[in-house]
């Protein structure tokens, strides 16, 4: 490449030769150390080849020794290329233009992309970053520090552990790391009861602080008191007299989980058939303009596959420019019949997964059962049924 | 009868290709030739290049061959090659 660019640099003209000594030609002109390179043999004995420019007066010489004909074909290189180029001043002056505009729209903020945020209010990310400047089509030497913005994007959300925004050529890609909040504890000083947090029967309960109010066996709702922090201690017939202690204990209760869906006893099998069409959009600056063409998709089933190309330098980085497309591919969709254990076994794994997002923390299965019953033909409603040992219990405030 | 440089560079356990400039062929399969020690082209076409060596001439046949680097000493050729023989 750097050979290439070099000679584009020095200049390099493409000639012919032609007679009976070529190829002594070529001999001579490597002897007197003219550089010759990009040979090629044409038809009845022309050969063609390339000299550097400085080159070319040097080979008047071996061509009248050699008795051979030259015929230049092309000159190359930076000279040619300003020459060709001097007289077109409309040229010159799109190319200028194009020059100033590049470096003045690459002096802007065009895209803003917030990348980590999963539970944070991501208005209020957007928020703080306008009320600092960072949005679309902000100046960028305007930009506070990165210190300034991640105090204030950490200041106006509790739930953010960090936050940097990168400045990338014309895209500010905001980067969050959200924190995992620990669970709530009340404070030890602070009297409260245990209470039950779902519905179960209460195998086991180990008090270590407060009255016990239930005991084994017995079935819980939600909210249900099992160990209070309002202890008596006064005798019978004395008047009443309480204390209030931060209730500790653990409830462990048999609790049973239900998760039903409907599915498919036959698998989709969709094959392309070939036939696509794509539709472009121009995105300029954060705004969307879409290429001519049809919109219509006339296929009745169809993949939709989106692709983005941004336009980005070297050192420059995103230059605000790219290509949005979206291309739909036909496809055809056949069913093809399935077992119900198979069926049964593509069910369980997704309800399980459901169920496994409501479990509390040490949670142990003792068993499960799955039912199902065919709604038609081609769809089962499969029930099932999972019972495991968890520990419920869960601090709650006292309510006066 | 061998030459004198030939001797010396038996007697010695020289390289012959220093010693006496005997051309060097390094093949690439039969799509690359290097050539070392050559003295000029004496034919060049898209089937067939020529070249004069000390030895003799030595005759590469093929299709879309091509002298890709040329220089006072060495030559690199590339194509579909369906023989290099020697002219002796």
């Amino acid at each position: 490449m750097f050979k290439k660019f070099f000679k584009f640099l020095k200049g390099y003209v493409i000639i012919e030769i032609y007679g009976e000594n070529a190829e002594r030609f070529i001999n001579i002109c490597i002897r007197r150390q003219i550089r010759i390179y990009g040979t090629k043999p044409l038809e009845n004995g022309k050969i063609r080849l390339c000299i550097l420019k400085s080159d070319f007066f040097r080979i008047r010489s071996v061509a009248y020794k050699t008795k051979t004909s030259v015929r230049i074909i092309k000159k190359c290189g930076l000279y040619n290329f300003v020459t060709h180029y001097k007289k077109r001043y409309m040229f010159a002056v799109g190319f200028i233009v194009f020059l100033l505009l590049f470096l003045i729209t690459s002096r802007f903020i065009w895209v803003v992309e917030i990348n980590g945020v999963e539970n944070t209010n991501v208005d209020r990310i957007i928020a703080v970053l306008e009320k600092n400047g960072v949005k679309s089509g902000a100046l960028k030497k305007n930009l506070p520090s990165g210190y300034e913005l991640k105090r204030d994007i950490l200041n106006a959300n509790d739930d953010i552990a960090w936050a940097w925004v990168y400045i990338e050529g014309t895209k500010a890609r905001v980067e969050i790391h959200e924190k995992s909040l620990p669970p709530q504890i009340i404070d030890k000083s602070v009297s409260c009861n245990i209470s039950a947090q779902r519905e179960g029967v209460i195998k086991e309960i180990i008090v270590k602080s407060g009255e016990l109010l239930l005991n084994e066996g017995d079935a819980v709702s939600p909210g249900d008191v099992i160990i209070s922090g309002r202890v008596a201690t006064y005798r019978e017939g004395d008047p009443e007299k309480y204390i209030y202690v931060h209730a500790l204990g653990t409830v462990l209760a048999y609790t049973s989980h239900i998760a039903e869906g409907d599915y498919p006893v036959y698998y989709e099998s969709r094959i392309p058939t070939g036939e696509k069409k794509s539709y472009y959009a121009l995105e300029l600056f954060g705004k969307k303009f879409d290429l001519p063409g049809n919109k219509s998709i006339s296929y009745e089933n169809f993949d939709k596959i989106e692709k983005r190309h941004e336009l980005s330098l070297p050192y420059l980085g995103y230059l605000g420019i790219s290509l949005n497309s979206e291309c739909y591919e036909e496809v055809t969709v056949n069913k093809e019949p399935l077992s119900i254990e198979t069926a049964l076994e593509i069910a369980r794994t997704e309800l399980e997964e459901k169920i496994s997002g409501e479990l509390l923390g040490g949670s142990k299965m003792i068993g499960s059962e799955l039912s199902y019953e065919y709604i038609n033909n081609e769809t089962i409603h499969v029930k099932l049924n999972m019972n495991f040992i968890e520990n419920i219990g869960v601090e709650t405030l006292i309510e006066e | 009868m061998k030459g004198i440089r030939e001797a010396v560079a038996d007697s010695f356990g020289l390289p012959k290709d220093v010693m006496m400039n005997m051309p060097k062929l390094s093949i690439g399969g039969n799509r690359e030739v290097y050539i070392e020690n050559y003295k000029g082209i004496l034919e060049y076409t898209a089937d067939e290049i020529r070249l004069s060596t000390t030895i003799g001439i030595v005759r590469i046949c093929g299709k879309n061959l091509n002298i890709d680097r040329i220089r006072l000493n060495d030559i690199f050729i590339s194509g579909y090659f369906r023989a290099v023989e020697y002219e002796l």
